[in-house]
């Protein structure tokens, strides 16, 4: 895939596949320039007789020369430019749009209340205007959540923006929007690659985040959006890791990590996913180390005090769902049997009321005894996987409206303004199970790509990518599916679906890094 | 380990949410007659109330006309139950009989629309012993997409002209309240033969005079203006605008 980088110790240099190219000296000589002859270890410092060979050759900065990297700036800014505005104008282009805030009171926490129209539920329209409150006593959870961090910048932009009220979701939408830009453009820079591939690839990524999918919780009050741009500079932060691990490099991979697992509890998943991410590099393991530590304190932490397992969820509207044996399973739960005819029911129906009273007086299973259940009960394990499967392959909240109230749209109505994943996802809803496969090819090909020694260390970092990303889609699966059952799947999937939806992009290029360094012998060699 | 968590959490904690804080009132001290604003649907849904009351004539939503104490076994529990088992107690405590003689409704006087909703206190006051139960009044919504507001005290208040908030009148088949333009205005009992509700509206109205009256299907009894005059407000005799 990097056709711009030499092979070292394979039988042909990379440009030897167009007869058209080894024709110039000077490309080849910044092919030679760009890498390495020997494969360094990552770390080590190289000879001044090779950064002098080739920092006049490779354009980039100073520092990307000296370490035989390109990162095309000029594209990259150009890329970041481009995404941004066009997220702007997906975003805002023929009235706004988002996600209706069903529900979600997080910026009560910042002194703010959406005083939206009290004849709603809250799931018809976007209400993208707070305005400040004085919430007392147990009106306003304590939650705590890093996408504070953002609403609170949010709400330095609303009158900066000449928006209305103390913090208005779009302010963020705009924020989010450029920052958006900003990780195109970095993917441009640290992706290795010709520099169209880099921006097919940076694009690729820019359709996720503009996807109807997503681009709605861009001017919402959920915390997936802080979580889902944080996992995108996350995604940047250990491509450049991986590509040469220095101490400021692991540094910088704590702030977007940090912001992710922050967001909400569920995002703890993110911890094992990041250290195993941090420590599989050569060298600077210690700070490495330290990194992980510092992130698996504050996730523990994180999930210890915002984390409450609401196990009727779990149990009575996941578990106990159309089952036939649900006394024997309430039993195995340690609830009692005799809450079976409560199979089912939410909270809120009337006929829970019941119930309500033997409930709060049964014990309560914990998430590691919900967890055994399953795994010594297959059956049940089989369909609650196979609800969150439908979760992820739903994609999109449809039961949110996306746009403000008076926009001539009905209740509820949805945008489509870009639906290329969504359309691709057609193909997850008719086989909910290609997402498990979607995974395994994508780790799968990362696996090759990272174990393929033709390959130079720049494009074997997109291989530990496509390695990471099905381990972290998987581990929030596993969690959400634990943790939420088959209740509001779809939404509570979101970072999933993201995850998932980034393996598309990331799976091609490392198939066709691998396709590309099967043969020895090169295409054009043989047609002459 | 968790100690960096925690510092972290804490520096963030600091950094955002620090402005949420604000004064807080003991559940135990809301005096019958005091109004509470409670214009987020949090607060409404919100188990306990712990914000400070303010003058009645000032926009509120809510009045409490009974404070009392919470009795039973639930109440025995050092840690407040869970909302599912506290609301069954609330809806039993918030004796209903109070409200008419707060409201001061006369037996052809109606209120319309008016609800009640229990307080209890907050976990740390229940952890306190405080087993105080606050009921309140809330008043129909006069705005159809904003929250209910009153800027009148709800005691005795079927004596005086802001009582049009709370009694129900028609217009075109539509029931609401008689703040807003209507045609038609209820009066107690129903159930009656034409010349009763005559009597009655009479009663009601201190008189017919540039009146008419309605006996509707359910034999319910209502009045209204000559010539189909929409008015706003209240017929009762005396608040007329």
């Amino acid at each position: 895939m990097t056709l711009d980088q030499h092979e070292s110790g394979g039988p042909t240099a990379w440009g030897d596949r167009f007869p058209d190219q080894p024709a110039s000296r000077r490309r080849r000589l910044a092919w030679l320039g760009s890498r390495p002859r020997t494969q360094p270890t990552l770390g080590a410092p190289e000879s001044d007789a090779g950064k002098h060979r080739r920092t006049w050759l490779v354009p980039g900065s100073r520092r990307a020369r000296q370490r035989g990297v390109r990162r095309y700036p000029l594209v990259a800014v150009i890329v970041g430019v481009v995404w941004a505005a066009i997220m702007q104008v997906r975003l805002f282009a023929g009235g706004h749009v988002g996600l209706a805030g069903f529900g979600e009171n997080l910026p009560c926490r910042l002194g703010l209340a959406s005083f939206g129209n009290r004849a709603l539920a809250g799931w018809e329209h976007v209400q993208p205007t707070w305005t400040s409150h004085a919430w007392t006593g147990e009106t306003c959870p304590p939650e705590l959540s890093t996408a504070l961090l953002a609403q609170a910048a949010g709400k330095w932009l609303t009158p900066l923006l000449g928006y209305p009220g103390a913090l208005d979701l779009r302010a963020l939408g705009v924020m989010f929007g450029l920052l958006i830009g900003v990780i195109c453009g970095l993917l441009v820079a640290v992706v290795p690659g010709r520099p169209v591939v880099r921006v097919a690839f940076a694009s690729a990524v820019g359709l996720v985040y503009a996807d109807a999918a997503f681009a709605g919780y861009l001017i919402s009050p959920y915390a997936e959006p802080t979580a889902l741009v944080a996992a995108g500079f996350l995604v940047v932060a250990l491509l450049f890791l991986w590509e040469r691990p220095t101490v400021p490099r692991v540094l910088a991979t704590a702030a977007p990590a940090l912001l992710v697992i922050g967001a909400r509890p569920e995002y703890v998943t993110f911890v094992p996913v990041v250290a195993f991410a941090l420590l599989w590099v050569r060298g600077r393991r210690i700070v490495a180390l330290m990194v992980a530590t510092w992130l698996a304190g504050i996730g523990i932490f994180h999930t210890v005090t915002e984390a409450r397992f609401d196990d009727h969820k779990v149990v009575f509207q996941t578990i106990l769902y159309d089952d036939p044996t649900a006394a024997a399973d309430l039993t195995s739960l340690g609830l009692d049997p005799k809450l079976a005819p409560a199979a089912g029911l939410s909270r809120n129906s009337a006929g829970w009321v019941s119930f309500a009273d033997r409930y709060h007086r049964t014990a309560h299973p914990s998430p590691l005894r919900v967890a055994g259940f399953y795994a010594t009960r297959p059956w049940h394990a089989i369909r609650t996987v196979g609800w969150g499967f439908q979760g992820v392959a739903g994609l999109s909240p449809h039961y949110l409206g996306s746009y403000p109230e008076g926009a001539g749209r009905p209740e509820g109505a949805r945008e489509h303004r870009v639906v290329v994943y969504s359309t691709l996802w057609e193909i997850l809803r008719k086989g909910p199970l290609l997402t498990l496969v979607l995974w395994v090819a994508t780790a799968g090909a990362g696996y090759l790509v990272v174990r393929r020694r033709s390959l130079t260390a720049s494009e074997k970092t997109l291989g530990r990518l496509a390695v990471v990303l099905p381990l972290a889609a998987m581990a929030q699966f596993a969690v959400v599916i634990l943790v939420h059952g088959r209740v509001e799947t779809v939404r509570h999937m979101a970072m999933t679906s993201w995850l998932t939806a980034l393996c598309v992009p990331v799976l091609a290029m490392a198939v066709t890094l691998v396709m590309t360094r099967l043969s020895p012998t090169p295409r054009w060699q043989h047609s002459n | 380990m968790l100690l960096w968590g925690r510092c972290t959490a804490l520096l963030l904690l600091c950094a955002t949410a620090c402005t949420a804080a604000t004064t807080t009132h003991p559940s135990a001290s809301m005096p019958v007659g005091s109004c509470h604003v409670m214009s987020q649907p949090e607060e409404l849904y919100a188990l306990s109330d712990v914000r400070p009351p303010v003058p009645c004539h000032r926009p509120h939503q809510t009045e409490t006309y009974l404070v009392t104490q919470l009795s039973g076994p639930l109440a025995s529990a050092p840690i407040r139950p869970p909302h599912e088992l506290l609301v069954p107690m609330v809806t039993a405590g918030c004796d209903y009989r109070p409200i008419r003689p707060y409201l001061a409704a006369g037996p052809h006087d109606a209120q319309w629309g008016v609800s009640v909703w229990g307080k209890v206190p907050t976990p740390d006051e229940w952890a306190a012993g405080d087993r105080t139960l606050r009921c309140d009044l809330l008043v129909p919504t006069t705005h159809p997409n904003g929250g209910p507001t009153l800027t009148a005290p709800l005691r005795g208040i079927m004596a005086r002209p802001e009582s049009a908030a709370i009694r129900r009148c028609n217009l075109e088949g539509r029931d609401l309240q008689c703040a807003l333009p209507h045609e038609w205005e209820w009066v107690e009992p129903q159930g009656l033969t034409r010349n009763r509700c005559r009597a009655n509206a009479a009663m009601f109205a201190g008189g017919l005079r540039g009146l008419r009256i309605r006996l509707g299907r359910d034999r319910s009894c209502w009045v209204g203006q000559e010539r189909h005059r929409i008015s706003v407000g209240t017929l009762r005799n005396g608040m007329m605008a």
